[in-house]
């Protein structure tokens, strides 16, 4: 799975919390979630859980911290999915 | 001239930094998955405890979450929240729950359809205004403001203005004296809490 996919997926999922729908029009891996996507961070542990079960992996207990934009968000990914 | 006359006006004072953070949770929020044991682990300070918790698990994981979130505002700080490296203590008197998170005391308004809690580095929450508000707005960010604003007039009598510090954080302009505070606003509820 190449790192454009994983980035393609995630879109997906923090569609569904990502209010304003032109901001996905120009998603890049530097984008924070909360302060640049607008994502309420009440919903930062959901996209945590939906990441889970997309991609059957279990997280870190620091997910948190270390997802605080798309490209680290898909680093995590990534670094899970080669465990696997 | 006019310029130091200006700052004489809004510059914060030098006295001792006082602080408030607020959050709100909106409990009917559809986007919103269940909060169980698997969504604790990723917020759990090891120092966590409530005296008193709810039978319902996703009640206290929002209470430790709203508390949890009011403290890093509290903080003021423009660094990413991370849940985990903030320590509450919940207890539970006369109905409501109080917390402490090293100077940081607050309380947590929690029912059926919401979470709120308040917290404040000063001695007593009676030095701070504070309101929640139940609206479904367009822009959630921009009406807060404007309730609070129109909260601040009223409950002052002056007038009040939001703006921003030079850290790009809001404050309140009540009689030309700068006064900090923090929003919070989650589907259809919002709130604020502001130093007096």
């Amino acid at each position: 799975m190449t790192r454009e996919q994983i980035k393609d997926e995630l879109k997906e999922i923090i569609g569904d919390y990502v209010q304003e729908k032109d901001l996905l029009n120009s998603l890049s891996e530097d984008h924070e979630l909360i302060n640049d996507l607008k994502i309420n961070s009440a919903h930062i542990v959901d996209i945590v859980l939906d990441i889970e079960d997309k991609y059957d992996i279990m997280i870190e207990d620091e997910a948190i911290a270390k997802m605080g934009t798309v490209g680290e968000s898909i680093d995590v990914i990534f670094e899970k999915l080669d465990q696997k | 001239m006019g310029i130091c006359c200006f700052m004489a006006i809004i510059s914060p004072r030098k006295k001792k930094s006082i602080l408030v953070g607020v959050d709100i949770v909106d409990h009917s929020d559809p986007l919103l998955r269940m909060r169980d044991e698997r969504a604790f682990r990723l917020i759990r300070h090891p120092k966590d405890l409530n005296t008193s918790p709810p039978d319902d698990i996703e009640k206290n994981f929002w209470l430790f979450w709203a508390a949890k979130e009011s403290v890093f505002k509290n903080h003021r700080e423009l660094k990413r929240f991370d849940p985990k490296i903030i320590p509450i203590k919940i207890n539970r008197q006369q109905g409501l729950y109080h917390f402490q998170s090293g100077q940081v005391k607050g309380t947590i308004t929690q029912n059926h359809d919401f979470t709120f809690s308040i917290c404040t580095a000063l001695p007593s929450l009676d030095q701070t205004y504070y309101q929640y508000f139940n609206l479904l707005a367009q822009d959630q960010s921009l009406k807060i403001r404007e309730l609070t604003s129109r909260y601040l007039k009223d409950t002052t009598n002056s007038e009040a203005k939001i703006s921003r510090d030079d850290s790009g954080l809001p404050i309140a302009i009540i009689n030309s004296r700068l006064h900090k505070l923090t929003f919070t606003h989650h589907h259809r509820y919002m709130g604020f809490i502001c130093e007096k």
